[in-house]
C-alpha cells in the first residue's frame, strides 16, 4: 500500500461544519484512481491532504506505511519534493517566471538540480506541445496551455504519485485525450500512482478504480 | 530510468537542445525585481530616504563633534587656567586727574594710528541726542590732536576703544551736554544713532587745526588699525610650570589688584572642558534621537512595503512550498531581493547624501567632510538601513514559509 487513509476529516477553521468526511480507503502502488463526488464534497481538500499541503482535523493518513502526523517539517518537505507531483485545478503558475522556468521550478529545490536528466524534460515538453511557448509568460497563455504547463511541472521530477485536480477541466477533447493517454502511459509503464479528481464520468472510467466521496 | 520513459519516442534531435536554466537566488531575485518594477521602485525609495537621512544626520554630527573636539583639545591641556576679562563699567573706573588724563590720552594716541573726523555742530536746539553734523571735513591725522589740551578725563578700556565710539567735543558742545546730563563725567553723545563716549573736552584757545569754531565741533575718533585685534578676550595661564593649581586664585587676586580696571573671572579649564563635553553629549543624544525617529518612520515604511510585497506573493510562496521549497529557500528569495534593493538604494544614498552634505556645508559655511568620514558615514547608514530592511523582509517571509501552503494559496484567492 502506498496510501492508507482512515476516516479523514477536515473542519473549516473556527467553524463546526466539515469540509471533508471521507471513509477509510487504501491506494495500491501503481494504481490509477479517480476521486469523484459532488461539488463541496471535499475532493480537492482530500487531494490537498494527500499531497501534504494541508492537515486533516481527524483521522489517520499513512504514506508508504508511515503516519504523516509523525513526520517533521523536513520530512514533509522531502515527501512533497520527491513523492508528489501536483496538477492544480487553477494551474497556479508563477506570473513573473516564463513557461520553462515555471516547469523547472521543482528541479531548483532538488539537492543537485544540474544532475537532473535534461532529456526527460525535453520529452515532457515535446509530448505536451510546449516547445513553442517556452519563453512566454503565463498571462500570455490560454487556459489549456497553462494547464499543460502545470502538468509538465508536476511531471518534471518524475514523482511516485501524481495528484491531479481536474487535469482536463480546461482542455478541449483532443488535448484531454492526449493528457489522459499520457497519464495512463506514465501509470502503466513507470508504475507511477495517479490519483485524479474529476467530475467527468468518462475521464473517471479510464481509471482502474473510482472512489466516491459523499457530501460532508 | 531514461530508457523506461514512455514518451521518449516522440523526442527529436532538435528538442534535445532545450536546457532549463537553473537560477540561483540572486538571479531569480533580479528577475523578480525587474518584473515588479513599481514595487521595486517604492521599496527602493523608502530605503534610499532612510539611508540618506541617516547619512546626513551622521555627517552633521561628525562635523559638529569635530569642531567641538578641536576647541576641547585646545582647552584640555593640563594645568591651564582660563581667566576671562570684563571691563568694569565706565562709571566704576577710577577718575583721573587732569594731568593723568592728559598723559593717558597722549600716550594712547601715538600707539595707534588714529584719525579724527571733525563734525561741526550747527545748533543745539534739537538736543544732543539729535545732533546733526552738516560740515564734515575729510579725516585728519589725529597726531595733531596731541597738541590739544584735555580738560577732564577718565580711564578707558581697550575694549571700549575697539568699538570706535569715542569723541572729543568743543566747549560749547560740552556746555550743552552738561545741561542735558547734569550728572558727573562721563558724557555720552548719540552720533548717527550710536552712543559715543566723550573722552575729552577741547580747550577754547586751541586753534591749531584751523577750525573756525572749534568750540562747536565734535571730533569722532577712528582707529585705523582695528585695535580690537590686540584686545584680549581671555587670559590663558599655564599653571603647570610655575604655579600650583590651587594657588591660581591668589595669582588672579594679585593681577586684579594690579589692574583694577579689569574684572577677572577664573574658570577652570577642566570644568570648561567638561561643560563642552556635556554639551557635545547632549548634541549627540539629540542627533541619535532624531536618527532613531527617522529610522523608525523610514523603517516602518520599509517594513510596510516589504510586508505588502510578501503578502502579495503568498500565493507564490504557497506554490513554491508545494513544489518542494524549504523555508530557507523562501527566506532566500525575499532576502536576496531586499539586499539587491538595499545595495542599489545605498549607492544612490551615497551620491544623494554627499550632494546634500555639500549643499548643507555651503549654506552653513562649515568645513567639508573628508573622504574617510564620508565613507564611514555611508557604511554605517547603509548597514543600519540594510539591517532594518532585512528584519522587515525576513519576519513576514519566515512566517509565511512556516505556514501550510494551502492556507497561503487560499488566502491569496
Amino acid at each position: 500500500m502506498i496510501i492508507q487513509c482512515y476516516n479523514l476529516e477536515k473542519k473549516a477553521p473556527q467553524q463546526q461544519h466539515h469540509l471533508l468526511k471521507a471513509q477509510s480507503f487504501h491506494i495500491q502502488k501503481g494504481e490509477m484512481l479517480a476521486i469523484q463526488g459532488r461539488s463541496g464534497a471535499g475532493k480537492t481538500t482530500l487531494l490537498n491532504i494527500l499531497a501534504l499541503l494541508d492537515q486533516p482535523s481527524a483521522g489517520q493518513y499513512y504514506l508508504e506505511n508511515k503516519n504523516v502526523s509523525t513526520l517533521d517539517a523536513t520530512e514533509i518537505q522531502y515527501q512533497r519534493q520527491h513523492t508528489f507531483g501536483y496538477i492544480f485545478q487553477q494551474y497556479w503558475l508563477i506570473e513573473h517566471l516564463n513557461v520553462l522556468d515555471n516547469i523547472c521550478l521543482p528541479l531548483q529545490y532538488l539537492a543537485n538540480p544540474n544532475q537532473h536528466d535534461h532529456q526527460h524534460l525535453t520529452e515532457i515538453l515535446n509530448v505536451l506541445g510546449l516547445n513553442d511557448y517556452l519563453k512566454r509568460y503565463p498571462q500570455q497563455l490560454s487556459g489549456g496551455q497553462q494547464q499543460r504547463v502545470s502538468i509538465a511541472r508536476a511531471l518534471v521530477c518524475n514523482p511516485k504519485i501524481i495528484l491531479a485536480d481536474e487535469p482536463t477541466g480546461a482542455l478541449d477533447q483532443e488535448n484531454s485525450e492526449k493528457i489522459l493517454a499520457l497519464l495512463a502511459k506514465i501509470n502503466t509503464q513507470l508504475g507511477t500512482t495517479i490519483i485524479m479528481v474529476t467530475h467527468d464520468a468518462e475521464v473517471a472510467s479510464k481509471c482502474q478504480r473510482q472512489y466516491r466521496i459523499e457530501t460532508a | 530510468m531514461s530508457t523506461s520513459i514512455p514518451y521518449r519516442d516522440s523526442m527529436n534531435k532538435h528538442d534535445a537542445k532545450i536546457k532549463p536554466v537553473y537560477y540561483n537566488c540572486w538571479q531569480e531575485a533580479i528577475k523578480s525585481l525587474w518584473q515588479q518594477k513599481l514595487r521595486t521602485l517604492l521599496v527602493g525609495c523608502a530605503i534610499t530616504v532612510a539611508a540618506t537621512v541617516v547619512f546626513c544626520l551622521l555627517g552633521l554630527y561628525q562635523q559638529a563633534s569635530h569642531a567641538v573636539q578641536q576647541t576641547l583639545n585646545q582647552l584640555a591641556k593640563p594645568g591651564l587656567a582660563v581667566v576671562s576679562i570684563q571691563p568694569k563699567p565706565y562709571t566704576q573706573r577710577p577718575q583721573l586727574s587732569l594731568k593723568d588724563a592728559k598723559l593717558k590720552l597722549t600716550k594712547l594716541i601715538p600707539q595707534s594710528k588714529w584719525t579724527g573726523v571733525i563734525n561741526q555742530y550747527s545748533n543745539g536746539q534739537n538736543g544732543m541726542n539729535k545732533i546733526k553734523f552738516h560740515h564734515i571735513i575729510s579725516p585728519i591725522n589725529f597726531q595733531k590732536l596731541r597738541q590739544l589740551s584735555v580738560t577732564q578725563g577718565r580711564l578707558f578700556h581697550p575694549l571700549d576703544m575697539a568699538q570706535n565710539r569715542f569723541c572729543v567735543i568743543g566747549q560749547r558742545i560740552a556746555e550743552k551736554v552738561k545741561q542735558q546730563q547734569p550728572h558727573q563725567w562721563p558724557y555720552y553723545l548719540s552720533i548717527k544713532g550710536r552712543i559715543h563716549t566723550v573722552i575729552g573736552i577741547l580747550e577754547p584757545t586751541n586753534f591749531i587745526i584751523g577750525m573756525p569754531d572749534i568750540n562747536s565741533s565734535v571730533i569722532t575718533l577712528i582707529d585705523e588699525q582695528q585695535i580690537n585685534q590686540n584686545v584680549l578676550d581671555y587670559l590663558l595661564i599655564d599653571t603647570s610650570k610655575s604655579i600650583e593649581g590651587k594657588n591660581i586664585t591668589a595669582l588672579i587676586s594679585r593681577i586684579q589688584k594690579q589692574y583694577p580696571e579689569y574684572q577677572l573671572q577664573y574658570h577652570d579649564a577642566r570644568l570648561l572642558t567638561q561643560g563642552l563635553q556635556q554639551g557635545l553629549q547632549k548634541l549627540q543624544f539629540l542627533l541619535i534621537c532624531i536618527c532613531i525617529a527617522s529610522l523608525v518612520i523610514a523603517g516602518s515604511s520599509i517594513s510596510n512595503s516589504l510586508l505588502a510585497s510578501v503578502l502579495e506573493r503568498r500565493n507564490e510562496i504557497g506554490i513554491r512550498i508545494a513544489l518542494g521549497a524549504k523555508p530557507q529557500d523562501i527566506r532566500k528569495i525575499f532576502l536576496c531581493e531586499t539586499w539587491i534593493i538595499c545595495l542599489l538604494s545605498c549607492i544612490i544614498c551615497v551620491f544623494l547624501g554627499s550632494t546634500l552634505m555639500i549643499l548643507i556645508n555651503g549654506i552653513l559655511k562649515t568645513p567639508q567632510l573628508d573622504i574617510n568620514s564620508i565613507l564611514s558615514t555611508a557604511a554605517i547608514s547603509s548597514l543600519i538601513t540594510t539591517g532594518i530592511a532585512t528584519l522587515a523582509a525576513a519576519y513576514p517571509a519566515n512566517k509565511a514559509s512556516k505556514t501550510l501552503p494551502i492556507q497561503l494559496i487560499k488566502k491569496s484567492t
